[in-house]
């Protein structure tokens, strides 16, 4: 085993306890669960998280993508677009991820 | 025997679960493909899908692998991603009867798709097999989604594939917008991008975890007047 095997194990191993942690917790606290603090981070977490990882995975396009900020952001907001005119998960991701396509390979409009 | 027997379980969990297998098998491929653009081994994606089994958690892991994000970021950022789950157990508290490990495995199992299959049948059954099988099929779909991923990656590499990395902001772009569309209110929106801009500020390198654990005490903070809110 090489120390990038080793870490990547020990990342998925990580990830899998604490993923199953959340899980099995409100069989052993079901007291936690009439928590103030609990029961309003389960509410308005969500939003703040998949926010800063639309923000988070933007900026990690830079690895692929020397322009990625404009071509994150515009493509950010096609498919935003994209999903409330047609109100579909998967629908939008396949369309917003063929418009980057677009716009990564065939500088059309000069300017992106 | 056993076919028979459960014959009529089998059936209804199939019929429930094909929303899962259409949603689970296109995502889980993106997954699969979007994880060998990484070009570690193969056997990592599908482990993943095995062990974590938490689509969001599982594509962000992409980028934190990439670059080499600390042990205790992935704890912290498994932690907020996944806080979500702590609600779902609650209305199966006393109806999982079984021997330890399906219990532990079912438990495991209760993803956004497998546990509205199940409360949205609560009025007809209680059944523990047909309970079970919901779990299994919406994991095994995963799974194989997983498996059709890397497959189609390998078939394609001699094409530049980069361009995938934007399924991930299209994805959860989509999902703030569904998770706004449930709870409408400011205050998330506000606390994360204080949060970002609070890691930009004291030039965190690694801000994912970090601006995550800010903006709950934000929220925290900015709800502190609130009372009696009724669980989501």
């Amino acid at each position: 085993m090489s120390k990038l095997d080793i870490y990547l194990f020990l990342a998925i191993l990580v990830m899998a306890v604490v993923t199953f942690f959340t899980r099995v917790l409100p069989f052993f606290l079901s007291n936690l669960l009439r928590n103030h603090h609990i029961k309003i981070l389960a509410r308005y977490l969500p939003v703040s998280i998949m926010l800063i990882l639309s923000i988070y995975s933007v900026n990690s396009l830079q690895s692929i993508d020397a322009n990625y900020l404009t071509h994150g952001t515009i493509a950010v907001v096609v498919t935003l677009i994209l999903h409330l005119a047609f109100k579909n998960v998967l629908l939008s991701i396949l369309l917003g991820t063929f418009f980057y396509y677009i716009i990564l390979n065939y500088p059309i409009l000069g300017f992106i | 025997m056993f076919l028979n027997k459960y014959k009529h379980n089998i059936y209804e969990a199939i019929r429930d679960t094909q929303g899962a297998f259409y949603g689970y098998i296109p995502l889980g491929m993106a997954f699969g493909i979007l994880f060998q653009t990484l070009h570690y081994s193969w056997y990592y994606a599908v482990l993943l899908s095995m062990l974590v089994y938490a689509g969001s958690m599982q594509f962000i892991a992409v980028p934190m692998l990439a670059v080499h994000s600390s042990l205790i970021e992935f704890g912290i950022t498994t932690f907020l991603v996944n806080l979500r789950h702590v609600f779902y157990g609650i209305s199966f508290l006393d109806r999982f009867k079984f021997k330890l490990f399906l219990k532990y495995y079912l438990v495991f199992g209760l993803t956004d798709e497998s546990y509205s299959i199940m409360t949205s049948n609560k009025s007809k059954h209680c059944d523990k097999t047909y309970e079970i099988l919901v779990v299994i099929l919406c994991h095994a779909y995963w799974i194989i989604g997983t498996v059709l991923g890397v497959i189609f990656y390998s078939k394609l590499q001699h094409i530049n594939l980069s361009f995938l990395y934007f399924s991930l902001p299209a994805l959860f772009t989509v999902l703030t917008v569904e998770a706004y569309k449930k709870l409408p209110s400011i205050i998330p929106i506000f606390s994360a991008i204080m949060g970002l801009l609070i890691c930009k500020f004291i030039h965190l390198s690694n801000y994912l975890s970090y601006s995550m654990l800010i903006s709950s005490i934000l929220i925290l903070l900015c709800t502190k007047r609130q009372k009696g809110i009724t669980t989501p």
